[in-house]
């Protein structure tokens, strides 16, 4: 799953902030055909943790602008806003 | 080589600080919030984790609100011009360094009206002093912390104080005490201070601390690597004051060089030496010290019917390194009563050791007849 934030002094807060607490998550640059701002990024993690990483951020006064579930098929990515 | 000039940078380094520029360069390279491949992602974490060891050091609670600059004078110039319009009044002291006096008057020449709280001859700002100029048009008050020329520390929770219940903004210029003295930062509006002085980082870097609630205009505008697609700055820290790249080498050097603040209990070391020559300075008879005893590491002499230029010309050829002159703050001199003369600064560091300051003051004893 993609939490998108607003820059990647957001994304490394929070993904500090998960790893601390055992969470995994990776930074990563925001698709761009999900961000409308440009040049966003997100933290990628498994979805069991999507409640968990709302919580970390609302800790820390991150923005977390969307979350997007991702499916691979056939290489192709779709994203689906929660 | 005896290097006594470390109020204007400190010399050498760690050796931690040297690697981590190199490695930088060598194995990282990427520019930090412009791509999401590994070294660039890679880049903006150690941005980061420079940003949580500044907070460690000075107490800031949220590490995000530090910008990096190039200097402490970019820093405070963003504070400066981004605070104050033409109408509002802003305070500085007759201590402050040309970094603040020369963006104050480019602030009256807009339209600012600028007041001076002036200091007692040993360069001691009373905050009285400044409480008793503010009015509801002051705007920001800015005070250095500990005098460039003469070491003196101003109390800035004082002043902090007096801002807050004044309902104006302070702005500290940390530059000669940030790594040399214990700070806490935690109750203070907005601090600024250079990488490569007490923090032991390189020449071109600096930061600027805004706590949350105040919102300075920045002073660069540019791209950030986040909002792209507005043409506005981004509101959020530290973006909103990172226009264009970062000196991403410099700050991974600066994370290493604070960490070694952190790690070696510097503070105990620089007052201990500072102290040892101080004493020896106030020891040699026709050697004039002003200032106070309790200080960060500039120690100006005077050395009556010698001309401290001369007298750093000699000393350089003993291969002492000091700085003679003005120091960048004429109003300073004006202060403790030495524009005439100017000053001859020794200024100690971590590394320095008594006998450097031995070998120092006994070819200053030599040059002036001692």
């Amino acid at each position: 799953m993609l939490a998108t934030v607003a820059s990647v002094s957001s994304a490394n807060r929070l993904r500090l902030a998960l790893l601390k607490q055992d969470v995994p998550s990776r930074v990563i640059q925001t698709p761009s055909s999900l961000t409308k701002e440009g040049c966003g990024y997100s933290i990628r993690f498994p979805d069991e943790y999507k409640p968990f990483v709302k919580k970390t951020a609302a800790s820390l006064n991150i923005n977390i602008r969307s979350f997007f579930r991702e499916e691979t098929n056939n290489s192709q990515t779709t994203y689906f806003k929660e | 080589m005896i290097y006594l000039d470390n109020a204007a940078t400190t010399f050498p380094k760690p050796n931690e600080v040297t690697d981590a520029l190199t490695a930088y360069m060598t194995s990282c390279g990427a520019s930090p919030g412009r791509g999401g491949y590994d070294s660039s992602i890679r880049s903006a974490e150690m941005l980061f984790e420079c940003q949580e060891e500044i907070a460690r050091l000075l107490s800031i609670p949220s590490p995000e609100r530090i910008v990096f600059t190039k200097n402490a004078t970019e820093a405070l110039n963003a504070a400066i011009f981004g605070t104050v319009d033409a109408g509002d009044e802003i305070i500085i002291s007759s201590m402050e360094h040309n970094a603040v006096m020369r963006a104050a008057h480019e602030c009256s020449r807009r339209g600012v009206y600028v007041k001076i709280a002036h200091g007692s001859p040993t360069g001691k700002i009373a905050p009285e002093s400044i409480k008793n100029l503010i009015t509801d048009k002051t705007k920001l008050i800015c005070l250095i912390h500990s005098s460039n020329v003469c070491g003196t520390i101003n109390d800035i929770y004082s002043v902090q104080k007096i801002a807050t219940e004044s309902n104006t903004l302070a702005l500290f210029d940390l530059s000669q005490s940030a790594g040399i003295i214990p700070i806490d930062a935690s109750g203070l509006d907005m601090v600024a201070f250079s990488g490569h002085k007490g923090l032991m980082g390189p020449m071109g870097t600096g930061c600027l601390y805004i706590r949350e609630g105040i919102d300075p205009s920045p002073l660069l505008f540019g791209g950030t690597g986040s909002y792209s697609e507005s043409a506005r700055m981004p509101l959020i820290y530290p973006d909103r004051f990172h226009a264009g790249t970062v000196n991403a080498p410099g700050i991974a050097a600066l994370c290493e060089g604070v960490r070694f603040v952190l790690r070696e209990g510097v503070f105990e070391k620089e007052k201990e030496i500072t102290s040892y020559m101080y004493d020896a300075l106030s020891d040699i008879s026709g050697v004039t010290v002003p200032g106070e005893r309790e200080r960060t590491n500039a120690i100006s002499v005077i050395c009556p019917h010698h001309d401290c230029v001369h007298i750093a010309e000699e000393l350089n050829i003993s291969q002492v390194c000091v700085r003679a002159g003005l120091h960048c703050a004429p109003m300073a001199h004006r202060t403790i009563g030495t524009i005439q003369s100017g000053t001859i600064r020794f200024s100690a560091g971590f590394f320095t050791e008594k006998p450097d300051v031995d070998f120092a003051l006994s070819a200053l004893k030599k040059i002036i007849g001692k």
